[in-house]
């Protein structure tokens, strides 16, 4: 552990940096989400120098998998401020082994969570070939710009994880709950 | 029919319809903030086309990416030129993927089990 050489009145925030670093952690944002900020961080992600070494079908995938994540906080965020319309949300990449996880959190309506999570339970069970059968299921079922964007998203990044995912739920107050998420996608070779 | 041709942007991609030239091509990225309002005039274009069609169509697919909302739109467009092809207008997909990237390649195979129209793999 570093010796601390002065100035340690922000000892705290040299305590952070220390534990984002022994995490590994590659990236990590917390704050109001839109499109815009989706884009940004595609493109940060995309040129971290550890993804730059990895395969195409490794890079598509964490693009693809953020995309989807972020896009659904942007479509489906609420914020528990009355009458807010931000779409507050974190994401957080850290690399662990040869592993990337991908942990994502936004809050939400605590009425929502109930069928959220039965789909979640639902989709962590299958494996690749019941995913792909759900995936084309959905797909062919659903109506043309409809909102069935989160089903067929979860299916998406659950056929790109490594296995299924871990995810919490913590009220936030009467109205409002933070859904957290946890996603592995393979480095190279694995 | 007027032509469409979209330069594309971080998250819509390149769209040429030309039917004179027989260019139909998307191409980059996919992920909309708004899907329904970037693919509606697309969609309509290729109802128009379908009722005009030349009688050959050679229709590219050529994605990085794309995401959840783009697969349903893309199903529409598939399934029109389905109809189409069944009707006794020779069409084809070619789909193109980056080489190495399997799941977009997937995608493509996926496409094809659904709708009845020849497909043809290539990487880029």
């Amino acid at each position: 552990m570093t010796k601390l050489m002065g100035g340690e009145a922000h000892g705290g925030f040299i305590n952070w940096y220390e534990s984002l670093q022994q995490n590994n952690i590659l990236f990590m944002f917390k704050g109001d989400f839109n499109q815009e900020l989706v884009n940004s961080i595609v493109q940060v992600i995309n040129s971290l120098s550890d993804l730059l070494e990895e395969d195409v079908l490794v890079k598509s995938r964490m693009t693809s998998t953020i995309i989807e994540c972020l896009q659904n906080i942007c479509r489906h965020g609420e914020s528990a401020e009355d009458g807010s319309l931000l779409k507050p949300g974190i994401i957080l990449l850290r690399k662990k082994e040869d592993e990337y996880i991908l942990d994502i959190g936004n809050s939400l309506v605590t009425k929502k969570v109930g069928a959220l999570q039965e789909y979640i339970d639902k989709v962590n069970k299958m494996t690749d070939e019941d995913l792909k059968s759900f995936h084309k299921e959905v797909l062919v079922k659903t109506e043309l710009f409809g909102k069935f964007g989160a089903d067929l998203g979860l299916i998406n990044v659950a056929r790109k994880a490594k296995r299924g995912f871990k995810y919490g739920f913590k009220e936030i107050n009467d109205l409002y709950s933070f859904f957290s998420l946890e996603i592995a996608i393979s480095g190279n070779g694995q | 029919m007027e032509a469409i041709n979209l330069k594309g942007t971080y998250d819509t991609p390149d769209v040429v319809l030309n039917a004179e030239e027989g260019v139909f091509e998307i191409s980059g990225r996919s992920y909309p903030e708004d899907t329904a309002e970037f693919y509606i005039p697309i969609l309509e274009w290729i109802n128009n086309y379908v009722a005009q069609p030349n009688t050959e169509t050679k229709f590219t697919f050529r994605l990085d990416y794309f995401n959840s909302s783009s697969y349903k739109p893309f199903l529409d467009i598939l399934v029109k030129l389905g109809k189409l092809n069944s009707n006794g207008h020779a069409v084809t997909i070619q789909w193109y993927y980056k080489d190495g990237d399997w799941d977009i390649k997937e995608a493509g195979e996926e496409f094809s089990e659904i709708v009845d129209v020849p497909f043809t793999y290539e990487t880029f």
